[in-house]
């Protein structure tokens, strides 16, 4: 038993998100003294690290499409783990945004609307996150067949999009260029990753295109989704841009104050 | 290996991308005394303030809480520092800004007072500066359990590695389906 685990790389993902959230959390307690500070940092970075895992679990499946599962077949094996701990730091977020920061769901009802609903999206997309980890081991693929377990996991692309978008609205760090320029960047190149595997599915089971109308698809299929991602701050507001009014042909003392 | 190197490579221009980013914004949810209106509060820079440095105390609003007419004051308080300051804010909209400089490290309990009419509300909160002039009259805390909890999450790490670096092949070999 004990060979078979130390042999398991998703003992060693699932102790190190573990290790590594408690060491995020010490560091954090000996250089941040306020005590609304350190659960202001730490629920930041548990959500990042969040996001991090859950990216890195999405681009699993495609990158397989297309170097060949056999390949990378502890990678995918490892995706599992990879997803719980996306969950488990999802879940830690959550727990520290709506006790440790807001006090309780008491206080919601004083958070301005873009926050609400926000909050309503976060929530949502660690529900998905929460079933897909109850849901991810052996037992429940043979009780729900493989097919329907397959099925009812792809309700993650819901959760990252619901992801997205608690993140652009409420992202404190989003409202600088280099962040955006990050996350737009990322969103490509996963847009990218799965546009290819889309169509090399599509294609093996329909063989609807050629080659050459495959990568015309593919491109197109691309610029759709990046162009809706771009497109996302004009429809999501961030809260936090409130702050400036591009409007304004001068700069008000209160822009100046803040640091616009 | 290019995979590893791509995958490598996107983490590190995320990693510049945000060591190169401007300072955040966080929020903190303060409600006033009656339990009846709440506002967002913001305090640059990254809501960590410096003391001996000016600082922002943005209180952001929503829901009704500042009329065209109101006035917002930010009375400041330390019993460590012997600090007793009133700023006014300037109000804009939904925004009402102040600026003020903590004069050193310590514990400060923040009161902004929005009047508006015959009406006023209060909003408390209470700030920790803990970065700046650093005059010794504010306890600073020692947690020397984060410190034991960091070292001993440390060392389970570099164990795991080991064990992992150790157990390579057959790790190769079982993980997969």
């Amino acid at each position: 038993m004990g060979n078979k685990l130390l042999a398991n790389n998703r003992f060693y993902i699932l102790s190190f998100s573990i290790l590594l959230s408690v060491m995020v959390f010490a560091w954090l307690r000996l250089t941040l003294a306020d005590n609304q500070l350190l659960i202001m940092r730490t629920q930041q970075i548990f959500g990042l690290l969040s996001i991090i895992y859950l990216y890195v679990a999405l681009a699993i499946s495609p990158v397989a499409a297309i170097v060949g599962s056999q390949r990378i077949k502890p990678i995918i094996f490892a995706r599992r783990s990879i997803g719980v701990s996306a969950f488990y730091y999802g879940l830690a977020h959550t727990v520290i945004v709506f006790w440790g920061q807001m006090g309780g769901f008491s206080q919601v009802e004083y958070l301005p609307a873009l926050f609400i609903w926000s909050l309503i999206g976060g929530t949502v997309a660690i529900a998905i996150m929460f079933y897909m980890t109850i849901t991810s081991t052996d037992w429940f693929i043979r009780v729900m067949t493989y097919r329907w377990w397959k099925l009812s996991h792809r309700l993650i692309y819901i959760g990252g999009i619901l992801i997205l978008l608690h993140v652009w609205s409420l992202g404190t760090h989003l409202v600088s260029a280099s962040w955006q320029f990050a996350l737009l960047g990322s969103l490509a190149v996963l847009a990218g990753l799965q546009t290819v595997r889309v169509v090399k599915f599509v294609n093996k089971k329909w063989q609807l295109f050629n080659r050459d109308e495959s990568v015309v698809v593919g491109i197109a299929g691309w610029a759709i989704v990046v162009t809706l991602v771009v497109l996302t701050p004009s429809v999501v507001p961030n809260y936090h841009s409130r702050h400036t009014d591009s409007s304004k042909t001068e700069t008000t003392n209160i822009h100046k104050m803040m640091g616009h | 290996m290019k995979i590893l190197y791509g995958g490598l490579l996107l983490v590190g221009l995320v990693c510049l991308a945000t060591a190169l980013a401007p300072i955040a914004k966080a929020h903190v949810l303060i409600v006033d005394s009656t339990d009846s209106k709440g506002a967002i509060l913001h305090i640059n820079p990254n809501d960590n303030p410096v003391a001996g440095q000016k600082a922002a105390l943005i209180f952001d609003t929503d829901k009704d809480v500042l009329a065209k007419n109101s006035r917002v004051v930010v009375d400041i308080k330390s019993d460590e520092i012997a600090v007793s300051d009133r700023v006014e804010a300037e109000v804009e909209g939904p925004l009402a800004v102040a600026e003020y400089t903590f004069p050193s490290r310590g514990v400060y309990k923040l009161a902004f007072q929005v009047m508006s009419g015959d009406e006023t509300m209060t909003f408390n909160y209470t700030q920790r500066v803990s970065r700046g002039i650093d005059t010794g009259a504010a306890a600073q805390p020692d947690y020397e359990w984060a410190k034991i909890l960091l070292l001993a999450g440390g060392i389970a790490m570099a164990m795991l590695f080991i064990i992992a670096f150790n157990n390579r092949h057959q790790i190769r070999q079982q993980s997969s389906f």
